[in-house]
């Protein structure tokens, strides 16, 4: 998913485009209302992240000109929150969301996740996923971007769904870090080896029972990572559903 | 304010130019009624000049017709003679054989005369009485004898007839002529032209019994249908007459403007002491709304400017956090602590914010559907590391799970201000219990500590903006004294209250709010 940053403050842009590329978002950047518009026009994002309080042109005016041309992208405010009618002005003109300043990392996943997952559910939104699918004990529910175990719900990035997706429409194949990184960045980016561990252990933080010693996800040292869904441990989990 | 003292000055000045004008044209009236009797004077002053003229005539009766008639061709003034003897017959016109013209046609014309020639043989006592035709009798003369005025018209014209009893008993009339007697008055009257350069500016007309104009002058001309100034009838025997004044409307506009003027330039002061009264209270009140205005936009751009570096603070501190994996606790510490603070700065920055929006009455809250334990949760890992750092233990007790409709901003809001409180106050217990439950469509939160408690005076002052239970510098403790205000409002606005509870122990704040319960989630929801 492409989604469009605009916001004219250089550290709070690069800060939320270092969020969104963590979450597995391609992204676009705008300092101000005209580039974000030729940015629109050129790129066709399938999300937008668009400041309020902008010099020339304010953000109002740039979602009234979106609005023209996409009335069904989602668009999510930044907004300082000084007053309350940036919050109705901004619904009535079409906003999905707000995210407030100052935002921390958690709020804005939480933002995006929510929006990404109602874009995923559009019938012209489908990511051509499966509704479900188990990994070991696990049931990934990739259009919603959680997973479940038993009464536990797990969120997930959107990046995190595409490597479990991966992992899964490959079972018991060692999946080297240039496959994940083709299959799950993108060729406009270009991670490290560490981008992939720190994702790959941030994932088993979240997922496996024992993070320390996955089932899920397993090392293969030198080689990659793979998913065995043959191991006993959770195989009789399984055959008890 | 100014405008109804304005209205009450106009209507005083526009009632006393009235008054004013009132008297000033009663007084117009007057000069114009005196003038007009003075006009009289002239005009009766003729009349007795004739009568003067006619002081021989009784000694004339005696001698004969033709004396009399040469009496008539003498004076031109005199138009016929009258003798009657004491029986009242008639001696003079002649007989009917002898009578010249005139004679006939004054015996003609004189014929109502005869029908009230009794009134010649005994007059009235001492007061004048009008005859039919408008004749009066005068007083006796100097020499005691009986005399007086007749008038009758004849036609359209007056006729005068002056009459003197004689000693024998009989009478003798003389009849004026009256156009020569009107051109000899008009004659001692001044020019009728229309001379509007003359310094007079009004009009005096001498009029007949049917308002017909006998004669004119002024450099004034009325207009159609224009009432008098002033009247005046004239004595006899020209009561058939009367003297009308006019005067132009220029002179009484002048004299009624020129008060007018003067009462405005004795009240200008006033007037333009209320005028700037009214200059100035509108300034200020623009003012003032322009100086509220200037507050708002001022604490908006101040919220902005302040929220967008704590923004880059947070976001990058939280980010750093992610990306590391500190082998050393000292330095995730030390990123904690900059979260930490970003995150109680923002906390102070929205206390300012809705304080002032508050003072200017427009603090509101936004419900949305939530879960109020979701929220406490929240608030209380944005403190658990600030709490741990002061030694403070967290326990809860939430049964507050249900889907309702809350301000979530709101409530954080409020706990925050609490858990604040907690932390700079009641650290030294060690403990901070969030306690929640919900019942009849209303949720209540508790927060309560082991600090050293708030004394039972101060329960309600610590929710008076900037009371704080010690001011002194140098206890140590930071604080603007608004957190406690500014959550009971923002209870209150969500339908509740917030109210420090008795404790044995520390202080207990218990938040009651109203929710409204919302709709199930869908059951697609994991």
């Amino acid at each position: 998913m492409k989604v469009l940053v605009v916001e004219d403050d250089d550290l709070t842009r690069r800060g939320l485009v270092e969020i969104l590329r963590g979450e597995g978002y391609e992204t676009i950047q705008a300092r101000d209302g005209e580039e974000a518009l030729e940015r629109f026009e050129s790129s066709q994002p399938d999300l937008v992240c668009l400041d309020i309080m902008m010099p020339k042109t304010s953000g109002y005016d740039v979602c009234r000109a979106i609005r023209k041309k996409d009335a069904s992208v989602p668009l999510i405010f930044i907004t300082a929150k000084s007053e309350e009618i940036d919050c109705v002005l901004g619904l009535e003109l079409g906003a999905d969301d707000f995210i407030v300043k100052p935002f921390g990392v958690k709020e804005v996943v939480a933002r995006l996740r929510a929006v990404t997952r109602r874009t995923l559910d559009r019938p012209d939104g489908a990511s051509g996923k499966a509704t479900s699918f188990w990994l070991g004990d696990l049931e990934v529910f990739p259009q919603e971007l959680r997973a479940r175990r038993e009464k536990e719900v797990i969120e997930l990035s959107l990046r995190e769904a595409s490597l479990l997706h991966l992992f899964h429409n490959n079972p018991g194949v060692v999946l080297d870090r240039n496959r994940i990184f083709d299959a799950c960045w993108g060729i406009d980016h270009l991670p490290n080896t560490r981008t992939l561990d720190q994702h790959i252990s941030k994932l088993r933080k979240r997922i496996e029972r024992d993070p320390k010693n996955p089932l899920i996800i397993k090392t293969v040292h030198g080689a990659g990572y793979r998913y065995d869904p043959g191991t006993s441990q959770y195989s009789s989990k399984q055959s008890k559903r | 304010m100014v405008l109804l003292p304005l209205i009450l000055l106009g209507t005083l000045l526009w009632q006393i130019s009235k008054s004013e004008q009132a008297q000033i044209r009663q007084a117009l009236a007057q000069l114009s009624e005196d003038q007009l009797r003075s006009v009289q004077d002239i005009l009766l002053g003729a009349v007795a000049e004739r009568l003067e003229q006619l002081r021989h005539l009784p000694g004339l009766t005696a001698e004969g017709q033709e004396s009399l008639r040469a009496f008539v061709r003498k004076h031109s003034t005199v138009r016929a003679l009258l003798v009657l003897d004491a029986k009242g017959q008639l001696l003079h016109p002649p007989p009917k054989s002898t009578r010249s013209q005139a004679e006939n046609e004054f015996i003609v014309r004189a014929e109502q005369v005869w029908k009230d020639k009794a009134l010649f043989l005994h007059p009235p006592e001492s007061e004048a009485q009008p005859g039919p035709g408008g004749g009066a009798s005068a007083p006796a003369d100097s020499s005691g004898q009986a005399q007086g005025w007749y008038s009758w018209y004849h036609g359209n014209s007056l006729n005068l007839l002056h009459w003197q009893r004689l000693k024998d008993g009989g009478v003798v009339g003389v009849e004026l002529d009256s156009i020569q007697l009107l051109s000899d008055l008009i004659s001692r009257l001044p020019s009728d032209s229309l001379d509007q350069s003359t310094s007079s500016m009004q009009r005096i007309m001498l009029v007949d019994s049917r308002g017909e104009i006998l004669y004119q002058w002024g450099g004034y001309a009325p207009a159609k249908g224009e009432t008098p100034l002033a009247r005046l009838t004239l004595a006899a025997p020209l009561g058939a007459w009367q003297l009308w004044a006019f005067s132009s409307q220029a002179s009484q506009a002048a004299a009624g403007a020129g008060t007018w003027l003067r009462n405005l330039l004795l009240l200008l002061p006033l007037l333009l002491s209320l005028v700037g009264l009214a200059f100035y209270l509108y300034r200020e009140s623009t003012r003032q709304a322009r100086e509220a205005q200037q507050r708002v936009t001022f604490v908006n751009q101040v919220t902005h400017e302040l929220k967008t570096p704590l923004t880059n603070i947070r976001l990058y501190a939280e980010l750093l956090s992610e990306s590391f994996e500190f082998s050393d606790a000292t330095a995730a510490g030390h990123l904690n602590v900059v979260i930490g603070e970003s995150q109680r700065l923002n906390r102070l920055i929205d206390n300012v914010l809705s304080f002032a929006r508050q003072e200017r009455g427009s603090l509101r809250i936004r419900p949305a559907q939530g879960v109020i334990d979701d929220v406490i949760m929240r608030t209380l890992d944005s403190f658990r590391t600030m709490l741990a750092s002061k030694e403070v233990r967290i326990e809860t007790s939430l049964c507050a799970a249900a889907r309702v409709f809350v301000d979530a901003d709101a409530v954080g809001q409020i706990l925050g201000n609490l858990l604040s409180n907690v932390e700079k106050y009641a650290s030294s217990g060690n403990v901070v219990v969030v306690a929640s439950r919900q019942e009849s469509g209303r949720t209540y939160i508790t927060v309560s500590d082991r600090g050293p408690g708030i004394p039972e005076s101060e329960r309600e002052n610590i929710f008076k903006p900037f009371v704080r239970l010690s001011s002194k510098l140098t206890d140590g403790t930071a604080g603007t004294g608004i957190g406690l205000t500014i959550a009971r409002q923002l209870a209150r606005h969500h339908g509740g209250d917030i109210q420090l509870l008795p404790s044995q122990a520390g202080a207990c704040f218990e938040i009651s709010l109203t929710t409204a319960e919302a709709a199930r989630a869908p059951a697609t929801d994991p």
